[in-house]
């Protein structure tokens, strides 16, 4: 079996990850931060050393504020709603997946927030001239960083510029980029990073977090979710410290345990290697793809750098048809539709037809997997049933 | 020799201070349930040996930690 899913959650994990799960199970168990006995001290040092790993990998040199959270999605919602007041206006590009697009609409709904959005192409180029006009009087920017339909990594320097001078906040998702492209949230003026721990840092589902600069201010920051949080148990109200205001009720220290080996490994097989390795593999999906009639790929434009995912599809077969036969005769896994993200769909103009195929190699990928894909997409492309 | 604890409000905070204080020459510390006479915030606090209580907090202020500081007057308050 071939898993090309990555871009949905990062199939397999490296061994290290599985084992720092299993240890925690059996050999630590307890709940951080609600008692002070050995286990619970235990507990909250591996907590603590994965939100220092996580902050020094990002580039947030001030630890209490990354924040874990069960999924990017989460993330998001934390940050949107609890920074967006009724009024703001947001701008995003057109190429937004539905973790972002969802909570802004429900916020247009509830509150009533302008959501501004900045053209691109087909091949996701972003109009940077008509961002910079959309960019006057917005609160915040909010933009993934890898698109997950295309792979298109979106022009954070410019956006960055664009959001610093118009003093608004920059807003990231890098679930698509984190672990295997290189970020830096302080140099590169982001303001809120958020992502999933599970996909390009190779910890667990169930993992996610944010982090925030110092533009960011946590009395106008409100909180998503209020509860226990082990601390100030005595005030009815949820306490201000970081990180403990974000973050109420028990965390998922199993994913925890796991998600501190995946950045280690991450970290020790380093983000360039991780890189290089996807984008060869990349070139060997979208050269052979190219080749094949039949075939179309989602191009992206020269000028833009990728994540390794790549989408196609042919006027001859649905998607889903292309995906039953790749996983069913040939063992391929693959994902079809419209990848939670129709606002790409309509971008790059395969919303109508319902989408696409993604492919999306991981640093456990081969390139003998993917020559023998290519083979497979050969044989669909030209079989008439 | 001074002996006491730093009451903090996160634990998070307390595996800073742990974090900080380890490589600090002479420094004994120590993660341990926060005693029952103090208030308790978050369950543990950072117990300490170490000669010289400015230095330290100097160590803490200069990272803007947020604690309280408790010493203890005598060695029978050893709690270990």
């Amino acid at each position: 079996m071939i898993y090309l899913d990555n871009s949905a959650t990062t199939f397999p994990k490296p061994p290290s990850v599985k084992e720092a799960i299993v240890s925690f199970l059996d050999t630590i168990g307890a709940n951080p931060g609600r008692s002070g006995h050995t286990l619970s001290i235990d507990s909250g040092r591996i907590l603590y050393e994965c939100r220092r790993a996580l902050s020094h990998f990002i580039g947030q040199s001030d630890v209490f504020r990354t924040l874990f959270t069960l999924n990017a999605t989460q993330a998001l919602n934390t940050c949107l709603y609890g920074l967006l007041k009724k009024g703001d206006t947001v701008l995003v590009s057109s190429l937004e997946h539905n973790s972002i697009m969802r909570p802004l609409y429900e916020l247009q709904d509830r509150i009533g927030i302008n959501i501004r959005t900045i053209p691109a192409t087909a091949s996701c180029l972003l109009d940077l001239d008509r961002a910079r006009e959309l960019a006057n009087g917005a609160k915040m920017i909010a933009c993934v960083h890898g698109n997950n339909v295309t792979g298109a990594l979106l022009p954070l320097a410019e956006l960055s510029a664009i959001a610093k001078e118009n003093d608004a906040l920059f807003l990231v998702d890098a679930s698509q980029s984190v672990g295997s492209i290189e970020l830096n949230m302080e140099e590169m003026g982001i303001d809120l990073l958020c992502a999933s721990g599970h996909k390009g840092l190779l910890g667990p589902m169930g993992t996610g977090f944010f982090s925030f600069s110092k533009k960011v201010q946590t009395e106008d920051f409100a909180t998503l979710m209020q509860g226990g949080t082990g601390s100030k148990s005595e005030a009815m109200t949820q306490p201000l410290m970081l990180p403990d205001k974000y973050e109420s009720g028990t965390i998922n220290m199993l994913g925890i345990a796991g998600l501190l080996e995946g950045i280690r490994w991450v970290e020790a097989k380093g983000v360039s290697a991780i890189n290089e390795h996807e984008q060869q593999l990349r070139i060997q999906l979208v050269e052979g793809i190219r080749a094949i009639k039949n075939l179309t790929i989602c191009e992206v434009d020269n000028s833009l750098a990728t994540t390794g995912a790549v989408s196609l599809y042919m006027k001859a077969k649905n998607v889903s048809e292309i995906g039953m036969a790749l996983d069913k005769d040939f063992g391929i896994l693959a994902r079809v539709g419209l990848h939670c993200s129709p606002a790409t769909h309509r971008t790059i103009g395969t919303y109508h037809q319902g989408g696409t195929v993604r492919l999306s190699p991981g640093i456990f990928t081969t390139k003998e997997e993917i020559a023998y894909v290519l083979e497979a997409l050969q044989k669909i492309a030209t079989c008439k049933a | 020799m001074t002996k006491g604890y730093l009451l903090v409000y996160t634990t998070s905070c307390a595996f800073y201070c742990e974090e900080l204080m380890k490589p600090v020459k002479g420094m004994v510390v120590k993660l341990v349930p926060t005693p029952r006479e103090y208030s308790s915030d978050c369950g543990i606090a950072v117990y300490f040996e170490y000669e010289f209580p400015e230095t330290l907090e100097e160590l803490l202020q200069k990272h803007h930690l947020e604690y309280e500081l408790k010493l203890l007057s005598t060695i029978s308050d050893h709690p270990f």
